[in-house]
């Protein structure tokens, strides 16, 4: 069944609808959450949240055809709220996580790995980092990235160009 | 490709081999359907009093209820049904966890409770560090739970002792209770100077939540009439709960109580697959249509197929059998319809013995003998019956034949069978 039509289910309060539809993507939510909660527990606990929230405000849901961008953007901002009420920093200065540079696809590896781009992301200010992140780890579009962190568009393509540059200054230093 | 946004990419692709859990869908789909949502058309104040005057009934009305809370109870896995088992793993049921001291100082601890529109289970515990006496009775022997509009009647109790003797889990089961109930008070007996029965104190009680009990799942008229030999059965309905399957209906079988298997080659078959059956019980079979119930384990989750299985019930069969009994052998076998008559001894004094042994699902009919003066002497009774059980499982009916007669016998004479008869009928339970 394609997207419309179960968005258009689950607009009329369809849970296997909206099961599906989540269902769909959900490497994209979960990786999405992960990379906020950094681990499985908390990113299974907020989607639950999600999706309850979805169920209930689908109604409010205008274009169909931006469920996924929607639904996304209340991911992270549910997110957010949890760490904020957590106390959990967002970004990792601890330079000692900072340990491997080898590649691997080991999964449990990808703590280590991840404090890698984090490393470098924590020398952006966060909102270039958050920006970058959801720009090319995440895979979502500028309008999308716009919506979860409450900006414009002009605003996120400036944070992604100047985030990159800076970047290139940064990563110069450790590509030696 | 400047070198950071390689950087990025390798790190998207890192991402990718993080994937949802598998277990995500399932928690998802429980969160989304445990949520109940309320669409309110009015305006914003309609549903905010509605909430408030709803949650002050709530308070007061089950200010004991919101105390309970679901929980796996611990302890009992031996003792349990597979559908129990499942059900607990779930963590359905009532949990309780309320102690009462018993006359000698024993604790009584009800853990929790089961009930569907089958039965009420009730988990319990009973501890004593100077240990447990052997026979239970003594302290705790459990009669009945009471309630609103209920008089529930124990079915069955399985305990589990532990090494040391202090601690014993047990599992009792009591006939449905009444879904308004919001107390219940659990009635014992027991001896007090093991001279005279007491009826346990009024004490016990406890509180009731029917929310968290059990909904049937299915009821569902099946009306179907089957003929086997010696009469009819007629399958009425099936009841389905999470904890057991109920079957009942009425039969009118003439020669139902000559074997003692009852209705246990009656199978429920779900996806394919026999329900583990639990028991069965009927009424006495004086009356003409008499009653009858199989239980069974709880249905699986998805039920995509269920029919009823007639394996075998009791039959009866003509057989006019004649068997001499000439000749020096001790021991005689002789082949029957399903299974086979054993002759061991034969013994004439005043009057004459005939050993006989056969499976305990043959009953011999119309039995006779002919003696040397060409009389037919008919059995007058059937005496010193045991029952022995064999290597392979089966159980051996063993019992001796009394005929009046003091003259040699030639002939043994069967004229009929009632036996355990393969019928392999079935039929199908549309499922709605």
């Amino acid at each position: 069944m394609n997207e419309k039509k179960l968005v258009q289910k689950a607009k009329k309060h369809n849970k296997k609808a909206l099961l599906q539809l989540v269902m769909q993507q959900k490497d994209d939510y979960y990786r999405l959450a992960y990379s906020y909660m950094k681990n499985p527990h908390d990113a299974m606990d907020i989607m639950e949240e999600m999706i309850i929230i979805l169920y209930e405000k689908i109604e409010q849901l205008d274009k169909i055809e931006s469920f996924y961008s929607w639904s996304k953007t209340i991911l992270v901002n549910l997110c957010k709220t949890k760490l904020k009420k957590q106390h959990k920093e967002l970004l990792v200065n601890d330079i000692e996580l900072h340990s491997s540079t080898t590649q691997t696809t080991d999964p449990y590896k990808y703590k280590a790995e991840t404090m890698d781009i984090e490393q470098l992301l924590s020398s952006l200010n966060p909102y270039q980092a958050e920006t970058i992140k959801l720009k090319y780890l995440h895979d979502l579009d500028n309008a999308t990235i716009a919506k979860i962190t409450n900006v414009s568009v002009g605003t996120v393509k400036s944070r992604i160009h100047n985030g990159l540059n800076l970047l290139k200054r940064v990563y110069g230093r450790h590509d030696v | 490709m400047n070198s950071i946004e390689q950087k990025l990419l390798e790190e998207q692709k890192k991402l990718t081999d993080i994937t949802a859990p598998p277990e995500l869908e399932q928690r998802l789909a429980q969160a989304l359907y445990a949520k109940q949502v309320k669409f309110f058309p009015f305006k914003r104040w309609v549903p905010l009093s509605v909430a408030a005057i709803v949650l002050v009934i709530f308070i007061t009305y089950q200010s004991n209820a919101i105390a309970y809370y679901g929980k796996k109870l611990l302890g009992f896995d031996t003792l349990m049904t597979q559908s129990l088992k499942d059900l607990n793993e779930k963590g359905f049921g009532q949990n309780i966890e309320q102690s009462f001291l018993l006359e000698n100082g024993t604790t009584l601890t009800i853990n929790g409770l089961m009930s569907d529109e089958n039965r009420l289970v009730v988990y319990i515990t009973l501890a004593n560090e100077e240990g447990l006496p052997d026979d239970l009775d003594r302290i705790f022997t459990p009669q009945s739970i009471t309630g609103f509009f209920t008089n529930a009647n124990i079915n069955s109790s399985y305990y589990e002792i532990s090494d040391d003797k202090t601690k014993m889990t047990g599992i009792l089961q009591f006939d449905p209770i009444n879904a308004f109930s919001k107390k219940l008070q659990l009635h014992y007996n027991y001896w007090r100077n093991d001279k005279e029965v007491v009826e346990g104190s009024t004490d016990i009680t406890f509180a009731y939540n029917h929310k968290e009990a059990l909904q049937t799942k299915i009821k569902q008229t099946i009306h179907n009439k089957w003929t086997v030999d010696k009469g009819t059965i007629l399958f009425k309905s099936i009841t389905a709960t999470p904890t057991q399957t109920v079957i009942e209906g009425t039969f009118n079988v003439q020669n139902y109580d000559r074997l003692s298997h009852g209705f246990e080659g009656v199978e429920l078959i779900a996806n394919g697959k026999p329900l583990p059956l639990e028991g069965y019980g009927s009424s006495s079979t004086f009356g003409k249509n008499n009653t009858f119930s199989i239980e069974y384990g709880g249905l699986p989750e998805d039920v995509t197929s269920l029919e009823i299985h007639l394996k075998n019930f009791i039959g009866y069969k003509e057989i006019n059998k004649s068997i001499s009994l000439i000749g020096e052998e001790k021991k005689k076998v002789i082949p029957l319809e399903n299974g086979e008559l054993t002759i061991n001894d034969i013994q004439l004094k005043d009057e004459l013995m005939i050993r006989i042994s056969t499976s305990d699902s043959i009953l011999l009919d119309k039995v006779s003998i002919i003696n040397e003066a060409q009389e037919n002497i008919p059995l007058k009774t059937t005496t010193n019956q045991q029952l022995a059980k064999n290597k392979d499982g089966t159980i051996i009916n063993e019992r001796t034949l009394l005929f009046e007669t003091n003259v040699k016998p030639l002939e043994l004479h069967i004229g009929g069978l009632h036996y355990m008869k393969e019928y392999n009928k079935k039929i199908d339970i549309p499922i709605n």
